[in-house]
């Protein structure tokens, strides 16, 4: 089943068009990036999922349940918004609390499910500060701990990792895997080596229409590609196995026949390469999401 | 329901926690002690020049009782008008005339950007992603209500403690209770312009916006008050008797009434021109992105 499905989504803002006939799937369980440049619908979307923004025209499924509504939704979709300020006065684990309970939750649910998504975001420790003595990046993990609160089954993350330091960020990159275990997670990020260490599919978003949407590996070419770098210029050898090869002077393009798998062509391959002296510096799985997503816009273009 | 009693609560705790719902509820205590110590001096004041200069020797109770019925004799012509406002007791009389005058602005201070000021910062989308947006607009509507309600009380017992340490003859039990039931008049006028402010505001995703338009709506109605009034007077009696009963002005005159039918029809006119407004402003705001 699909978490989400979107088909012909269309939103105008006056004469500016967010999204052109939007449609794509994100496939339930794991965590889906959603990328594009700027202006190409990615919040647009995202408000639309979580109904806070209403379509033009088009039909979304979230959940299997239809367009979202609170009867069916609330408390089983979260979101992060982009551009989202907190009340300054409140503590956090009042304000997490209130949210828990406007989902429907009982006090001590809402109070417990509020410590417990503090724990996650790193924030326990300051679960009664005030909103105000907060630093941007803390504000920033309150925001992603509410979209946490009980169990959702469709959490969207509207650049969730901005205005965190390094090392937040790859705390949060563990959180984002841990919860796409548990439920379905969307992201748009700018940063799209962040989204490939987390995302098991990912949509392409181009003016307001879907380019490209797929398993990661599928659009990196991780299962159907490797790619081995010298650190030398090196001269092309007969390779023991049939595979269509693109030789460069410091590297080697495999393409893998649907026959094999990664594994087998590297095992047949990198003996025969180290046996002819060639120093390999680097192998690699297909191509980064980056030249991937560059390669689909460049083409869309 | 759930949803808008949640919403409620909240927006009372976190509204008692800010600075400015705070000093709109200092507002109204200032401003109601305020009245009573001026009220309970010009009183305390004439009686001492009475007793002086003309050998008058009246208390002050005599003395303010007179004068009240005097003036309400003058100023309202309706039985039942009058039975109301002579039958509370002078000072929340006062306090009832002063606070149903100052009650428009005072909501406009603290509801006009209360939905449109949450919209304008995105904090509105985590509450409309878990609840609907009815029940959210209800939510804070009744959430401001009960701000004002506290302040009401509040400004109540202020006008009565400062009346007890002025004229403590004026100040007794009979007096509170008699404020405090004032006071829940006031609050349903008060209900009366929440509902338009409120109604009004989400029209508009600015706070300043929201906070010009709720002005020009009490302007607006002032004006259109004036001119009703004028009309039932010189201009178009008829017509003017007639346009005066669709006024608030109208309303809050018979708030006051001893007659139960007059009172019940005036706190209804107050409640449902709330509901109207919010309920116009709602059909609106729902159609529109947060």
């Amino acid at each position: 089943m699909s978490a989400l499905r979107l088909r012909n989504v269309t939103k105008s803002y006056g004469a500016n068009v967010a999204l052109a006939g939007l449609s794509f799937e994100v496939p339930s369980g794991g965590v889906c990036g959603l990328v594009g440049p700027n202006g190409a619908g990615k919040t647009t979307t995202m408000g639309i999922v979580a109904g806070l923004i209403r379509p033009d025209a088009g039909d979304v499924d979230v959940l299997g349940a239809g367009p979202f509504s609170h009867a069916t939704h609330a408390g089983r979709v979260s979101i992060l918004p982009q551009d989202c300020e907190l009340d300054p006065h409140l503590s956090i684990v009042s304000l997490l609390t209130w949210l828990g309970r406007l989902q429907g939750m009982a006090p001590p649910d809402a109070s417990r499910e509020a410590v417990s998504a503090l724990e996650r975001v790193g924030l326990n420790e300051r679960r009664n500060s005030r909103i105000r003595e907060l630093s941007h990046g803390m504000r920033r993990r309150v925001t992603l701990a509410q979209a946490l609160i009980g169990s959702p089954e469709l959490v969207i993350l509207d650049e969730p990792t901005s205005g965190l330091d390094p090392e937040l960020v790859v705390r949060m990159r563990e959180l984002f895997r841990e919860q796409g275990a548990r439920s379905t997670l969307i992201i748009s990020s700018h940063v799209l080596s962040e989204l490939e260490a987390v995302c098991d599919s990912v949509v392409f978003l181009e003016a307001g229409r879907c380019v490209w949407s797929g398993a990661l590996d599928e659009v990196t070419g991780a299962g159907a590609r490797v790619q081995i770098l010298f650190a030398e210029a090196v001269s092309p050898i007969r390779l023991p196995v049939e595979v269509t090869c693109d030789w460069q002077p410091q590297s080697l393009a495999i393409s893998i026949p649907p026959d094999r798998s990664v594994a087998e062509v590297n095992a047949a391959v990198l003996p025969a390469l180290l046996a002819a002296g060639m120093p390999i510096a680097e192998v690699r799985r297909g191509q980064s999401l980056e030249a991937s997503y560059l390669e689909i816009a460049g083409r869309g273009a | 329901m759930r949803g808008a009693a949640s919403v409620a609560g909240f927006e009372l705790a976190r509204g008692l926690r800010s600075r400015a719902a705070i000093g709109v509820v200092l507002v109204y205590v200032i401003v109601s002690a305020g009245m009573c110590f001026l009220m309970t001096a010009t009183v305390a004041g004439t009686a001492d020049t009475l007793r002086n200069s003309a050998g008058v020797d009246m208390t002050s109770q005599e003395l303010l009782e007179s004068a009240l019925s005097e003036s309400v004799e003058q100023l309202v012509d309706k039985p039942g008008l009058q039975r109301g406002m002579l039958g509370v007791s002078p000072v929340a009389l006062f306090f009832g005339w002063t606070s149903l005058s100052l009650i428009p602005l005072l909501v406009l201070l603290t509801s006009a950007a209360s939905i449109t000021g949450e919209i304008a910062t995105g904090a509105a989308r985590f509450a409309l992603v878990r609840v609907d947006r009815a029940s959210w607009i209800l939510g804070k509507y009744a959430g401001q209500l009960a701000l004002t309600a506290i302040g009401l009380a509040f400004g109540a017992v202020a006008a009565w403690l400062v009346c007890l340490i002025r004229l403590p003859e004026l100040a007794g039990i009979e007096a509170l209770v008699s404020l405090l039931r004032v006071g829940f008049r006031v609050l349903i006028f008060a209900a009366l312009w929440l509902g338009i402010y409120m109604g009004a505001s989400l029209f508009t995703r600015r706070p300043m916006l929201a906070r010009l338009l709720c002005l020009a709506i009490w302007v607006g109605i002032g004006v259109a008050t004036g001119i009703v009034a004028w009309m039932a007077a010189d201009g178009a009696p008829a017509l003017g008797e007639a346009a005066s009963w669709l006024t608030p002005r109208r309303w809050r005159l018979y708030l006051w009434s001893d007659d139960l039918l007059p009172r019940a029809a005036a706190f209804c006119a107050c409640l449902a021109a709330a509901a109207l407004s919010l309920g116009v402003g709602f059909s609106w705001f729902r159609t529109r992105d947060a």
